[in-house]
């Protein structure tokens, strides 16, 4: 089965489609990467398989599952409390001066203490006096508001990419967003949050249990960095690093949150060629452990280097897919790189 | 009273109304450094607060001290029940009014709050109005209400002509501890560890699994919490509550918050220090009526010179 499976993925913005109808799928271990002249809207799609922006349309399959959270019993609830809820205060709303005078300025005696008990009565009453029907329609009123609002928020809220990550994907961006303020070792902790316990109120209570897991923590950030080869800097703050290393730390923190896919934006640019190599040696070294990486890239020689598959778009349009051999023969694709001089 | 014993007089006085801005300040800037929304109810939450102190006061039977006698005990369950009740009130609203509104501009969440500080302004107003023995300074639900003195007024300092008394004491006891025990959990747990990531790179934070809605309900509760701390010592200290108060204190303490660089916790410390004590300077030295005009000048020269805020960051925006 696929590992990721983007069917019919549209991304628009406003009046600009930055993805139109893009399928594709990674299989596990493979290298799959993207390409395409800039503007053809690589990261776009990046964005919207992580979770960065909402998909205007399509749908991405993890394993053949839709990692958001279902429709559960929980969120039946909560919306039905919302529901009432709403229902309720549109009916006060729209009762207020006269429940007011009925059940408060009535019963209200100066300087003596509030009969609890006679507002309940005549609060009771009021609306055994009133119509029934009006109440009846601001209740429906505010029930199709609240249950539709809260409905809306939820679908809103659910394709983020917090959730995408603890489905097992993690990415990096074009430009490294580090924690800056932070050293070396915590970037990669952080990163390894949402495999740590369920809930962050944990890390408030030192229970001996904490304190092995934060041990053991520390021993596999610290396992991590020396996979990526920066286990000399531990204790740098992010932001001193030098570029090429705030990309390895970026990878090394994506890798902590134990990913299946790995998605690297860019991973290779403004590399000298040494750099590179060294780049392309990594990436197969995190195949190797059983990640499968989905890569954007324009270094020809590294895409070319290492991918089992490429992708190439142009203008949001996926334009051919294939082997590096059968992309680069592909006269399409040829046509996309201004003749493509030389792939 | 020598000129010398004045200005450690004002300073003392300054100071302690300094550390109960400050413990307001803390709520602001920790919601704005985690979510960028400035929390313009969070005064009103500390208005609140003290509404329900004094409503715990009566309940409670907690009357004034006896021959000078301080009834400590009775703080004890004030310094409880609020700052669990502000913190559930702020994590409520976070829950209904700003968490829906995350991925909408930034200007929508912000109009919430202003909308939440009215609903709060007013529950303070039905609050008020509430017939209850402890509200014994005027019936009208607007007029200020006399909080009752559970703390002595008599000088620890004995005859001095300085004025210490427990209600100083008291300000810097709940305060301090709550400072230090705010930075270690910031600096040193995985959950303050958390926070910041979530402060410094938010989309990152979200793509390496981090629960960011809870982290950011953790900073309201945080935040609600020491307001609620702050409205039982303030109104220990002050003795006076009106619901509108919130929004003058409130003003302060964002005041002091923007001065000491918003997002920083040392900042809004510093800054709700700094405000005390010059406020307390200008009531003595200059006229209680130019003291909002010194402090915002003061706030505009400081930005002047440090735009993001004493200890602000001043690193370069990201591209």
């Amino acid at each position: 089965m696929s590992l990721l499976r983007v069917e019919s993925l549209s991304m628009r913005f406003g009046g600009l489609t930055a993805v139109n109808q893009v399928s594709f799928t990674v299989e596990p271990g493979q290298i799959h990467a993207i390409i395409g002249p800039n503007g053809a809207g690589k990261t776009s799609l990046f964005n919207a398989i992580t979770g960065v922006y909402q998909p205007t349309e399509g749908a991405v399959l993890l394993n053949g599952h839709s990692p958001l959270p279902p429709f559960a019993v929980r969120t039946a609830a909560g919306i039905g409390v919302v529901t009432l809820l709403t229902a309720l205060g549109v009916v006060l709303a729209v009762n207020v001066e006269s429940l007011w005078e009925a059940v408060i300025t009535a019963n209200y005696i100066y300087q003596e203490p509030f009969p609890v008990r006679d507002a309940i009565v005549s609060f009771v009453q009021y609306f055994r006096d009133t119509e029934l029907r009006y109440s009846v329609g601001a209740a429906l009123v505010g029930a199709v508001l609240g249950g539709t609002g809260a409905y809306t928020v939820w679908r809103r809220t659910r394709w983020v990419a917090d959730v995408l990550s603890r489905a097992g994907l993690a990415r990096t961006f074009q430009n490294p967003r580090l924690f800056h303020q932070m050293s070396v070792l915590d970037n990669v902790l952080v990163g390894m949050e949402g495999r740590l316990g369920a809930h962050v109120w944990h890390g408030l209570l030192k229970l001996p249990q904490h304190r092995n897991e934060s041990r053991e923590a520390r021993e596999k950030a610290l396992a991590i960095l020396k996979f990526v080869e920066l286990e000399h800097l531990v204790d740098t703050t992010a932001f001193c690093l030098p570029y090429g290393y705030q990309r390895r730390l970026e990878i090394a923190r994506a890798l902590a949150s134990e990913p299946k896919l790995l998605l690297l934006d860019e991973p290779a640019a403004g590399m000298n060629p040494r750099e590179a190599s060294d780049l392309m040696i990594l990436i197969q070294k995190i195949r190797a452990r059983g990640i499968s990486v989905l890569l954007i890239e324009h270094h020809m020689r590294v895409v070319m280097g290492i991918s089992d598959r490429i992708t190439v778009l142009e203008y949001g349009n996926k334009i051919a897919e294939g082997t590096p051999e059968e992309v680069r023969a592909n006269p399409k694709v040829r046509a996309a790189y201004l003749g493509g001089a030389d792939l | 009273m020598t000129n010398s014993e004045v200005l450690v007089q004002q300073l003392i006085i300054g100071l302690s109304n300094g550390m109960i801005i400050a413990l307001i300040a803390l709520g602001y800037t920790m919601v704005y450094g985690i979510v960028e929304l400035i929390n313009f109810s969070h005064g009103d939450l500390f208005m609140l607060g003290t509404f329900l102190a004094l409503t715990v006061v009566g309940a409670l039977g907690l009357g004034e001290p006896l021959d000078g006698q301080v009834i400590t005990w009775g703080v004890i369950p004030l310094l409880i029940i609020v700052p669990v009740f502000c913190a559930a009130v702020n994590w409520t609203a976070d829950r209904l009014a700003y968490r829906p509104l995350r991925n909408a501009p930034r200007l929508a969440p912000l109009v919430s709050a202003i909308g939440v500080s009215f609903v709060y302004m007013n529950i303070g107003l039905f609050w008020g109005g509430l017939p209850m023995e402890v509200f014994n300074m005027g019936t009208a639900p607007a007029a200020p209400k006399d909080f009752t003195a559970l703390v002595s007024y008599d000088n620890l300092l004995g005859d001095s002509n300085i004025t210490l008394t427990a209600k100083e004491v008291l300000v810097f006891a709940v305060t301090t501890p709550l400072l230090m025990a705010l930075t270690v959990m910031v600096k040193y747990t995985r959950l303050g560890r958390a926070m910041r990531a979530v402060a410094q790179e938010p989309t990152a934070a979200r793509l390496v699994g981090i629960h960011v809605d809870s982290v950011i309900g953790v900073a309201f509760i945080l935040g609600g919490a020491l307001a609620g701390f702050a409205s039982v010592i303030y109104a220990l200290y002050n003795n006076t509550i009106y619901f509108q108060m919130g929004f003058r204190v409130g003003m302060d303490a964002f005041t002091a918050a923007v001065l000491g660089g918003i997002g920083s916790l040392p900042g809004a410390v510093l800054g709700g220090i700094l405000i005390g004590v010059i406020r307390a300077f200008s009531d003595q030295y200059i006229a209680t009526e130019w003291t909002n005009v010194v402090v915002f000048a003061v706030l505009i020269l400081a930005l002047f010179f440090r735009p993001s805020g004493l200890l602000g960051s001043t690193a370069a925006e990201k591209v």
